[in-house]
């Protein structure tokens, strides 16, 4: 799987995730967990993208916390 | 200056000082243990997210602030919740414990881009180990044959 660009490490994914899960025998390994991590480095480009298209929309210099905010409620429901 | 920012550069700078140092001397060690798994695994996140918030500052030539990355770690661990608790349910669902690409799929049920973006990593993978198979079926034809 080519994948120019920051990811997250494996080994962080899984063991965020095993700290969730209520039952301690669950595990994610392999494709799936390779999955998951994409999923998250989609949604953290997602948000900044959108949060940065937001701030040039509103002629600012730099991308603020008030934009992110904006963008987020339209984003959780996309994702 | 925010309270969330200070926790997360101060995690932050925790983990780059553990890898920014070339020397495998026994106080990268004692750096690294300070940190517990929890503090770890929040400074390994948002070690990505500033790498990745560097991506989009170049592409979208507009910079991000350091608030924006606290919140958006705040945000993201919130929905890591979300997932495993889904995931972990659809495991179960289906009497497992271990959670497979089925599982992770479900959660893209609604977005079928997503959906469709995941299929072609799984399918690259698949032709790669195709791949992978032919090379070695090939190399032990040929000693069968010589």
């Amino acid at each position: 799987m080519a994948q120019s660009g920051a990811t997250f490490k494996n080994k962080t994914v899984s063991e965020t995730l095993e700290q969730h899960f209520q039952d301690k025998k669950v595990t994610v390994k392999g494709t799936a967990l390779e999955l998951v991590a994409e999923l998250l480095r989609i949604f953290t480009k997602e948000a900044l993208s959108r949060a940065a298209l937001q701030a040039k929309a509103e002629g600012d210099a730099s991308v603020m916390t008030e934009h992110l905010e904006k963008i987020l409620v339209q984003l959780l429901l996309d994702m | 200056m925010c309270i969330v920012c200070d926790d997360y550069q101060l995690l932050y700078s925790d983990l780059s000082q553990v890898c920014d140092s070339k020397d495998a001397d026994s106080k990268m060690d004692v750096d690294y243990d300070t940190l517990d798994k929890d503090q770890r695994l929040k400074a390994s996140m948002y070690l990505t997210i500033k790498q990745i918030a560097r991506e989009v500052e170049e592409e979208m030539e507009i910079p991000v602030s350091a608030q924006v990355l606290a919140t958006l770690s705040e945000t993201l661990a919130r929905q890591v919740e979300v997932y495993a608790s889904d995931l972990e349910d659809f495991a179960k669902h289906a009497r497992r414990t271990n959670v497979n690409t089925d599982d992770v799929k479900l959660l893209a049920r609604r977005n079928t881009t997503l959906l469709q973006h995941w299929n072609s990593i799984i399918d690259g993978e698949k032709s790669a180990q195709q791949e992978h198979k032919k090379e070695a079926e090939g190399g032990s034809k040929e000693d069968t044959s010589s």
